[in-house]
């Protein structure tokens, strides 16, 4: 029973982590193909 | 000055710094990977029982490694967020926001596997002790800073505000850590001691402290990677360029 337990908090565990994963993956996506002076960034461009 | 102090203020600029953290990502995310995979491994498969608690213990493997990210990310992110406000450093208040993300995922994981450990333990999902409670209120702490700065539209002016409640909030931490020798509470005594012996036997430390190091560097891989959107998001809305006239 007490493994029970620590399956659920180790799943809750990947499950956050993933989820924070993939926002931020979400996020970096969306925000590279926002706006051209922010992809100019990576070209060195100056803010 | 010497050479390396000028290379240290040249990562104030936020063009560098998103350069820096794109650069140094990977460095944290691949070995925070392998380490997650042994410190599971080791924790799970390798350690054996606890002769009081049984397999229940095991709980502790990710449950103090996230209680411990919870409390030092808001440590670090009230430093950044007052080094930007007092000093006006815009790259310290986007760390600060980079990082509080991450500081309240770790302190939500905290909680739940604390409650899914207090179960089969104390035969309570929760109690109002004096450390689950503050460990409540840190999650109130990130959930408010993060609503502060989502809620005013200035940039500039989120910060200070975001600024003013992180080093308030700030004093919370230390009554986590010490809450449980000031107070009689249910939750068990530090797992860990900074100045003190481990009381904990190798075979069962090695795991904790293989998945301390792969929490650490989980969470400055993550907050790398937020941190180059925080900055690709406030360069594209001109926000430093408001600020500059």
């Amino acid at each position: 029973m007490n493994w029970f337990y620590v399956w659920i908090a180790y799943l809750v565990t990947v499950i956050a982590m993933a989820a924070e994963v993939l926002l931020l993956l979400r996020r970096r996506r969306a925000v590279r193909h926002g706006s051209d002076l922010a992809t100019d960034l990576d070209a060195g461009a100056e803010v | 000055m010497n050479r390396r102090t000028i290379q240290w203020f040249k990562y104030a600029a936020p063009e560098n710094l998103h350069r820096l953290a794109g650069r140094l990502m990977p460095w944290f995310a691949v070995p925070a990977a392998g380490l997650f995979g042994m410190g599971l491994y080791l924790g799970l498969l390798v350690a054996p029982a606890d002769f009081q608690q049984g397999d229940a213990y095991r709980v502790l493997f990710i449950h103090v490694p996230a209680a411990w990210m919870g409390m030092l990310l808001y440590v670090v992110l009230a430093f950044y967020a007052t080094v930007g406000w007092v000093l006006n450093v815009r790259a310290s208040s986007m760390m600060a926001s980079s990082l509080s993300a991450t500081g309240a995922m770790f302190t939500v994981i905290a909680l739940v596997t604390g409650s899914l450990w207090g179960r089969p333990t104390w035969g309570t999902w929760w109690v109002w002790d004096a450390r689950t409670t503050s460990t409540l209120i840190l999650l109130f702490l990130y959930v408010g800073f993060m609503s502060l700065q989502s809620a005013i539209d200035e940039v500039r002016r989120a910060d200070r505000a975001g600024a003013v409640l992180a080093l308030v909030g700030a004093v919370n931490v230390p009554i986590i850590y010490f809450s449980v020798e000031w107070w009689n509470t249910l939750h068990q005594g530090a797992t860990l001691r900074i100045a003190d012996e481990s009381r904990m036997h190798a075979s069962m430390l090695t795991p904790l402290l293989v998945m301390i190091a792969a929490c650490w560097l989980y969470s400055i891989a993550v907050v790398l990677g937020r941190l180059q959107c925080v900055i690709r998001e406030r360069a594209s809305s001109g926000v430093h360029m408001e600020a500059a006239r």
